[in-house]
Parts: C-alpha cells; sequence; structure tokens
C-alpha cells in the first residue's frame, strides 16, 4: 500500500495542474509574412549546407529584402514553403544572391522586384516603373492613407513606360482596389520635389544620406539631405537605396 | 495502406475532428503548414532528437531502479523486480506558427504560439541481477486549438503514454496529421549487475545501439547512444554522487555530455541528411551543502566555448539524495520540494528563435518518493530548463510542466 503512494500524489498533483488552455493569438502583419520567408531562406540554407551558421547570417541579411506586402493572405506563404523546397543544387546557384532566392511568382506578392518592379507614385497620380520590361502594378496606398483612395490603371503602359495612376472613388477590399467611378480630383501631391516645383515626374535615388532627383518635367532636380534611406531590390534582383523627399 | 492505419491510428488516439490545412488554405484552429514557422516546430518535433531523450531516460531514471536491489543485496523476498515510468514535459510556446483564426464566418491568418509535448515511458523488469528494460522518447508539437484542448496537461499523460506503447506496434514513428507533428524512438534491451560492475545493452527503434555501463564503488558510469550512421545522438560519462567519506552529506557529480543537436530538415517527418551539430559540455554539481544547497556549474566545448549553466537550488532537506546504498536509513524525505535559480545559455540559433544569450532558468519542483523502492511522483513547472534548451534549441523563453512518475518494487 505504501507503494501507492507516491502514485497518488502523482494524480493529484496532476488534477491541480488541470487548466483551461491558454494559446493567445496575436495579428500577422505583411512584415511577419516577410519575415517567414526570410526564415525559410535560412532553414533551407541549413537543410542543404548543414551550416547553421551560414543559416543564421543569410537570415539575418535577408532583412534587406524589402516588404512590398500590405495585406495578409494564407496564400503569401508559399513563398516560404517555394523556397522549403528548393532543391539543393539551386540552393547552391542561388547562394548570396538573396534577392534572387525570392524572385519566383510565389513571392511576387511579398517582396518589391520579385514580379512586379519598383513603382513610384508622382504628384499628379501618375506611375513610373523602373524594370519597363514587367508590367507595373501600383501599390495600395498604406491602411493609414486609405482617406486619399487611388487607383492605378496601365492605360499609357508599356506605350510610355509607365502607367497612369488616376485619383478615384475607391475602396479597398481586403488586398484589392475596387474603383466605382473614374474621377479626376486635385489631391494633395504625396511628394514633393526638393527644389520646390510641382513635378509630373521624378525618380529620386540615394546614398551616404543624400538624396538626387533627376530632372524631369518641372523638377528641376537636386540633392538634398535626407534623415533616412530604404533599402529596394530591383526586379533584376539589385539592391539599391532609395527615398521619398 | 500502411500509411492510411497510421494515420487513422493516430487520429482516433487524438479524437480529433479537425481537418487540415491545404496548401495556401485557411482553416480555422488549424496551422499554415506552408509556413517557416511550422517548418521549425517540424524540426522541434522531429524523429532525430528522440533517440537522445530515450536514451537520457533510460540510464537516469530506469536502469538506476532495475539494479538497485543487486547493489543493496536484497536478502528478503522474491528475486523479481519492477519498474514503470513516465515523464511528460509540457512546453508552452517555444515558437509561433501561422494559424487560420475564425473571423466573422471567414478565416484570417494569426500567429500562435505552437506547444511542444515531449515525454518518456519506460518499462523495466529484473530476475535476480538480469534484467530487461523498454524506453521510449515521442513529441508532438501543434498549434491547433482542438489539439491543444485535447493534449492538455491533463490529457497528455494519457495519450503519451499510449502512443508510447502503441506507436512501435502501428509503425508510426514520425509524421503529421491535422497540422500536428509527432515523432516516436524506443530503446528495447537487456542487462546484468553485479557489485561490481553493471552493463546493459540496447537497440533503437532508428536503428541505432545504446549501450550503458557502471562502476558502482567508484560510481562511475558512462552511457551512450549511437547512430547507425555512427553519430552519437548521446554521450554521459563521469562520476555521480561521489562522497569522500560516508558520514559526508555533500556530494558532488562530474559528467561530460554530449548532444547532438537537429539538423533542420524543413520538411516534417524528414530524416536529415546531414551531420548534426554535436553539442558538448561538462557539469560539475555539489550537492547538500549544508543539507539544503545543490550548487551546479556547466561549460561548453567545441564550438561553443560558454558557460552553459550555473544554478543554484535550494532544497528541502533530503530532497535531492538517492536512497542510501550502504544499507543505512534512507536520509530523504517523502515529500519534498526545490527551487533552483541560475541562468542558462546555450548555442545561437537565430532562425530558430534562439538568440544565444544568457537566459534566466527558473525551476520549482515537488514531489515524493517510497522509503524503499523506485516509486515516486514529481512535478514542476521551468523556465528555460537546461536539458530541455540542449534537447530543443527553439524552446528558449518557453515554460515547461514536467510530470513524472514511477511505480514499482
Amino acid at each position: 500500500m505504501r507503494q501507492l503512494l507516491p502514485l497518488c500524489v502523482l494524480l493529484l498533483l496532476a488534477s491541480l495542474a488541470v487548466a483551461p488552455g491558454c494559446n493567445p493569438v496575436d495579428d500577422v502583419t505583411p512584415e511577419d509574412v516577410c519575415d517567414d520567408a526570410r526564415r525559410a531562406i535560412g532553414l533551407r540554407t541549413e537543410a542543404c549546407t548543414g551550416d547553421a551558421k551560414l543559416a543564421d547570417e543569410r537570415f539575418e541579411r535577408a532583412s534587406a529584402l524589402k516588404c512590398k506586402a500590405r495585406t495578409v493572405e494564407a496564400s503569401f506563404y508559399s513563398c516560404s514553403k517555394a523556397i522549403l523546397a528548393y532543391p539543393c543544387s539551386t540552393v547552391a546557384a542561388l547562394g548570396e544572391d538573396l534577392p534572387s532566392w525570392v524572385q519566383i511568382d510565389a513571392c511576387a506578392p511579398l517582396f518589391v522586384g520579385s514580379s512586379t518592379g519598383v513603382c513610384t507614385q508622382s504628384p499628379d497620380g501618375s506611375c513610373s516603373c523602373i524594370q519597363p520590361q514587367e508590367k507595373p502594378v501600383c501599390e495600395l496606398p498604406p491602411a493609414s492613407t486609405t482617406a486619399t483612395p487611388y487607383c492605378c490603371v496601365d492605360g499609357e503602359y508599356p506605350a510610355h513606360g509607365f502607367c497612369v495612376c488616376r485619383y478615384m472613388k475607391c475602396v479597398e477590399q481586403g488586398a484589392t482596389c475596387v474603383c466605382s467611378a473614374s474621377e479626376a480630383l486635385t489631391g494633395t501631391p504625396t511628394l514633393q520635389c526638393s527644389q520646390g516645383a510641382k513635378p509630373d515626374y521624378e525618380e529620386c535615388c540615394a546614398g551616404n544620406g543624400k538624396c538626387t532627383c533627376r530632372p524631369a518635367k518641372g523638377c528641376t532636380g537636386g540633392t538634398v539631405s535626407v534623415p533616412s534611406c530604404t533599402p529596394q531590390t530591383l526586379c533584376a534582383g539589385t539592391v539599391v537605396t532609395t527615398c521619398s523627399l | 495502406m500502411l500509411t492510411v492505419t497510421r494515420a487513422l491510428a493516430f487520429s482516433l488516439l487524438l479524437a480529433s475532428t479537425a481537418r487540415a490545412a491545404g496548401s495556401g488554405e485557411c482553416v480555422p484552429g488549424e496551422p499554415i503548414t506552408d509556413s517557416a514557422g511550422y517548418a521549425v516546430a517540424a524540426t522541434s518535433a522531429g524523429r532525430y532528437m528522440q533517440l537522445a531523450s530515450a536514451a537520457s531516460y533510460a540510464e537516469r531514471a530506469i536502469l538506476p531502479s532495475l539494479t538497485q536491489g543487486v547493489l543493496k543485496e536484497k536478502k528478503s523476498g522474491p528475486p523479481l523486480g519492477g519498474v514503470l515510468g513516465e515523464r511528460m514535459n509540457l512546453l508552452w510556446g517555444i515558437g509561433d506558427v501561422p494559424i487560420g483564426v475564425s473571423d466573422d464566418g471567414g478565416c484570417k491568418v494569426g500567429l500562435a504560439p505552437f506547444d511542444l509535448y515531449s515525454g518518456n515511458l519506460g518499462l523495466g523488469l529484473s530476475i535476480g541481477p538480469a534484467y530487461a528494460f523498454y524506453a521510449t522518447s515521442m513529441a508532438i508539437a501543434s498549434a491547433g486549438d482542438i489539439p491543444n484542448r485535447l493534449l492538455s496537461p491533463f490529457g497528455i499523460p494519457l495519450v503519451g503514454g499510449v502512443y508510447s506503447l502503441i506507436g512501435p506496434v502501428i509503425g508510426s514513428s514520425s509524421g503529421t496529421t491535422y497540422g500536428m507533428i509527432y515523432s516516436l524512438d524506443y530503446i528495447g534491451g537487456a542487462g546484468f549487475a553485479t557489485r561490481w560492475v553493471t552493463g546493459a545493452a540496447g537497440y533503437a527503434g532508428s536503428k541505432g545501439f545504446f549501450g550503458h555501463l557502471t562502476q558502482p564503488d567508484l560510481k562511475l558510469f558512462v552511457a551512450s547512444a549511437v547512430r547507425s550512421s555512427a553519430d552519437v545522438a548521446y554521450l554521459r560519462a563521469g562520476a555521480e554522487l561521489v562522497k569522500l567519506t560516508k558520514e559526508q552529506v555533500t556530494a558532488t557529480t562530474m559528467f561530460f555530455r554530449q548532444v547532438a543537436q537537429a539538423p533542420v530538415t524543413g520538411t516534417p517527418g524528414a530524416e536529415p541528411n546531414l551531420k548534426p551539430t554535436s553539442f558538448r559540455t561538462l557539469h560539475v554539481e555539489q550537492v547538500d551543502l549544508f543539507s539544503i544547497v545543490d550548487v551546479t556549474a556547466a561549460y561548453g566545448f567545441g564550438d561553443f566555448k560558454n558557460l552553459h549553466e550555473a544554478s543554484l537550488r535550494v532544497h528541502t532537506p533530503g530532497y535531492f539524495q538517492q536512497p542510501s546504498d550502504d544499507g543505512g536509513k534512507p536520509r530523504w524525505g517523502l515529500v519534498g520540494g526545490a527551487l533552483t535559480v541560475g541562468l542558462v545559455r546555450v548555442p545561437e540559433r537565430r532562425i530558430l528563435g534562439q538568440s544565444g544569450k544568457p537566459l534566466p532558468h527558473v525551476a520549482l519542483e515537488f514531489g515524493g518518493r517510497s522509503p524503499d523502492g523506485p516509486s515516486r511522483a514529481l512535478v514542476s513547472l521551468r523556465i528555460n530548463d537546461p536539458e530541455i534548451l540542449a534537447l530543443f534549441p527553439a524552446a528558449g523563453g518557453s515554460v515547461n510542466l514536467t510530470l513524472e512518475g514511477a511505480f514499482g518494487n
């Protein structure tokens, strides 16, 4: 009988330990989804090379891959799945060229340059893309600025190498921008030229804290100091730093 | 057909009514299996670590109970002994997995902590100086709502115990079902004990080998599990509870340990074909200082040249000590408790969420032991348990509830 005492104690403790499962679920941000894909680069690196340090290093450096997603969809995780399925020969070929790791259709919704090119929007709503060989898609505005709706149409693409966006009465539904009517609005320009003129189009590149705009249609161009610059990945896989003035 | 049988058996075992989320689908309560977060969970719950865990449980919990009778030269009673033991670890929140969440009749993606349920089950039978044993290790990773409810602290000892027993029979060594990842390995073997030496050998379900040798007088021991690929999955060797005189209360334990940490597969259920990363540490423990204080320190070798653990434990008098092996009256009490505080550090693994920085280690234990046999019952609540972190690097910051029991003669 004495032998049974510990068993009784265990059962008592087990019953005391019964508690409702606490499993809080947090909201997922688009950056979380991109980070999952970056983690997949590290995981696949280790699975193919066995080098844990290299895997961690690539995961860290992959944070430079700018996330372009504005919404979260379950299908976006197809990017991670595709990366995790890379044959080891592909992993060896991609190596340190991290932008090329996400240069696949499955990763298009997540990373700038994976298929849509880098597009910038001018004050009058026109959309310019650096990679004219690919169909440009304007990004939806951040959730905080949906009060100024806009949409992108590509009527002038590829004739002029860029598409045209007009201010319209639009409603954001998930990842889709649905426009009920087309209406030209005066709208507040979202870009300001460094020289004070309102440009139709400008393209800015930055380096070492200096942002340079090339002259274009009313923009006189110039260089100005900027507080921060943001790395971006172009369609071809080149990482450049761009900024908005 | 076999695969279907396995999946069916495991599904019935868990009595789950959830359905699996397909690729790119969002199903409320089910993890997004396409994600890298899910791949990390798969690595943590993969079969790779189970051999080390089963070997550790066999040599530390089951075999000492079986050889105890021979070493104490029991002069009365039948020459038959046995032990049944089970230990279950519930690790909450060892990583994050994207999961489907109900949203006004639809489904949106949320980020849920995934939990790891790991456990051991051991059986042993001794006839005179000969003995046979069976030890298992299993793990289940889950982030789903329904499985989490089923695998509650109340249910996991039952589910884990049944899986440990029927897993080898139905051949369900690893896989996924309903968004969960599960794996199992086991060791079966036999041994012989004399006053001068004890030895045991076993064969693992994953086609590995296990060996265990002790020299009771000098308190020396060595235990190891080796894979068929000749990789050392587990090695522990040293001297345990050494005293300079029989009257001395405090005792010293010193041992070297090597654990092969699982290479990332990225694919649930897949066996890695890479050389593992060996985590080697030297441990020194001084127990029962002033009868109530234990001090532990461990240092890493190889790639990890750093302090692995430094901790201080205060316990009720006699809580730690094993039964007296000199025929005298056992010094430990029937029921006791202990509080441990310290620091633990393991190799950096950023893709697994392990920063490699020192982490606080706290443990609260409570339990009781039978004074004249291997029977015991222990419950402990731990944060950043060093042994758990050595086996599961992703478990940094996790909370671990351990239930352990053994019953035997």
